[in-house]
């Protein structure tokens, strides 16, 4: 059966326009696609409000490229009306009375919002196991993880229930689900895009990112969403580019850099070899590729640091979840505010999201600042500091985005990780940094897909397209749904 | 820096507000182990603790007084929206306000 959705939004734009198909069949078909919804990927629904928009919509103009285009959102970002959760009980029963920045911005270039997706509870892990309403599942193999935090965002999109979904990226929670469902993951320039109405998790690593499943797509949303909020401080108020341009005319730079060590390490030789073909062919189209020595000790830095500096923040930021106003209402002889947080609290979060918090708080305690959370940022300028250094002698940084398939559900394990695993960590240099960062199908290990992902240096998210543009060239693999496989 | 006990890690829990589950504590505790020995790489790393903390991944903010522009109010009934008990137009919370000391 043809799906429509399941097409490209510049595709969809051009029937939209010839009249070949309205806003109001989009819609009503990617309602029933949410509707038959078989790997949990769903939050919350606002179909009579998305019905209501597309009848509304009865022409679409040649430069309204994302009018009448249906999208789901992860259940973090506030749209007002509609129940936002973060798939955390401590949220149930939230209805925002405002619209984050991002979702005004798209809403007012005509897209239409079907629903909210599952994620990690509080966008805090990377498996899609932690929703309060249960695992979402990967399309590819229902035992395995989808990945996370935005797993609901990743799954919908590959199952072609609508072609773009918006997700958020604090360590690799768009790039590394987009690795394993087989679509393309992009999160920006930190900054480029305003975070206000953005549950936050680590604001200073927190990027509002997205999932399309072609990189023309995903150049096109960044130019409606990209610019600066007064809303949100930390919003760049450096102009915005028009970055489909960087894609339709081909502005690339000359220089495509790995770090020696990853590309030694991968486990899988499926993925070593799609790795190493990948770079010939990069080579042979005009690039010039550089095998680079990042340092071994930064690179086994990268887990640690992640997790102290996000546990705290996430510690800090999440302090205003009081369970007063809504969360689970406890019951019983209640006679103080405190007793009132401490029940609501205790039902609200889940023991990982506890221990996560206990961890960033006990970082936070001024007789361990200095030795805990001081000394991660400190690792984390050295950090950036040597990818700078990197980025001062190629233009693009280039890596697998999974290294081996992803994990069997009964096999996961909520301890912390005894081992620094570099190449599970990798794609967090572009939150420490602020790096745009995209993610793109590269291939399949068992019928399992993996990716590649690429990172470039700060406000070039342009030109990160255009290369991005010719790797999805070489591979040949864009517009994949697990229904079109 | 403060020795990891399961009593410390239960007074952190309980001034975030929250109990932890039956074993939880033990959990964290074994969890710690490994947060501690990660610290102690991170601080054997040469150089590391002269480098300057890094909040924000570039200094690119510029900090602007917002213009005082009046804004429209939520509306009441969206305000409602938010609470399953109400009384008229008005948002019936919990009574949580105690004598802390009780």
């Amino acid at each position: 059966m043809s799906n429509l959705n399941s097409l490209s939004i510049h595709e969809l734009h051009k029937r939209l326009v010839s009249g070949e198909i309205t806003a109001l069949d989009l819609t009503k078909e990617a309602i029933e696609n949410c509707k038959s919804d078989s790997c949990n990927c769903l939050e919350a629904t606002c179909y009579e409000e998305a019905l209501k928009k597309a009848k509304s919509i009865t022409e679409v103009k040649e430069d309204e490229i994302l009018k009448g285009i249906p999208y789901l959102a992860k259940d973090n970002y506030s749209t007002k009306g509609v129940e936002t959760t973060a798939s955390s009980n401590i949220l149930n029963g939230y209805v925002p009375l405002f619209d984050a920045t991002v979702i005004s911005k798209l809403n007012r270039r005509g897209m239409i919002l079907i629903g909210k997706t599952s994620m990690d509870e509080l966008a805090m892990g990377g498996t899609g196991t932690t929703s309060h309403k249960g695992a979402t599942l990967n399309p590819y193999d229902k035992e395995r993880i989808s990945g996370g935090s935005s797993s609901g965002s990743a799954v919908s999109i590959a199952l072609g229930m609508v072609p773009f979904t918006l997700g958020s990226d604090t360590g690799d929670s768009v790039r590394k689900p987009a690795s394993y469902n087989q679509v393309v993951g992009f999160k920006p320039t930190w900054g480029r895009v305003s975070r206000y109405g953005l549950f936050p998790f680590a604001p200073s690593l927190d990027c509002p990112s997205y999932f399309t499943r072609n990189v023309l797509d995903s150049a096109y949303i960044l130019s409606a969403i990209a610019g600066h909020d007064e809303k949100d401080m930390s919003s760049s108020r450096r102009k915005k580019d028009v970055y489909e341009k960087f894609v339709k005319h081909h502005r690339t730079l000359p220089k495509v850099g790995y770090f020696k060590a990853v590309k030694d390490s991968i486990p899988s030789s499926k993925v070593r070899r799609a790795f190493d073909d990948l770079l010939k062919k990069i080579e042979k189209a005009g690039y010039q590729v550089i095998a680079y020595d990042y340092p071994i000790e930064l690179l086994n830095a990268l887990y640690p640091t992640y997790m102290i500096i996000s546990c705290a923040e996430a510690t800090s930021n999440n302090a205003n979840l009081d369970g007063i106003r809504f969360g689970p209402k406890p019951q019983g002889d209640i006679k103080t505010y405190s007793e009132y947080m401490l029940e609501a609290r205790t039902a609200g979060f889940s023991d990982l999201i506890k221990r996560r918090f206990v961890i960033g708080s006990f970082s936070l305690l001024s007789e361990n600042v200095y030795e805990m959370f001081s000394r991660a940022q400190k690792a984390r300028r050295m950090i950036v500091d040597n990818l700078n250094k990197f980025f001062d002698k190629a233009d693009y940084f280039i890596t697998p985005a999974s290294f081996s398939k992803p994990k069997k559900i009964n096999e996961l394990s909520a301890a912390w990780s005894k081992t620094s695993d570099f190449l599970e960590n990798i794609m967090t240099l572009a939150n420490f940094g602020g790096n745009p960062s995209i993610t793109l199908p590269l291939g399949e290990e068992d019928s399992l897909p993996f990716g590649v992902n690429i990172t470039g240096r700060i406000f070039e998210d342009g030109s990160l397209f255009a290369f991005a543009s010719d790797v999805e060239k070489i591979t040949g693999i864009k517009d994949v749904t697990v229904r079109c496989r | 820096m403060i020795k990891v006990t399961l009593d410390v890690i239960n007074k952190c829990a309980s001034s975030l507000k929250f109990r932890l589950s039956e074993g939880q504590d033990k959990l964290i505790l074994s969890d710690f182990d490994t947060v501690l020995a990660q610290i102690d790489y991170l601080k054997s790393i040469p150089g590391v603790d002269q480098m300057q903390e890094m909040t924000f991944p570039y200094k690119d903010h510029q900090h602007k007084m917002r213009e005082d522009k009046p804004v429209k109010p939520v509306k009441t009934t969206d305000l409602l929206k938010n609470s399953n008990t109400k009384i008229g137009n008005q948002i019936k919370l919990p009574k949580v306000v105690g004598n802390e000391n009780e």
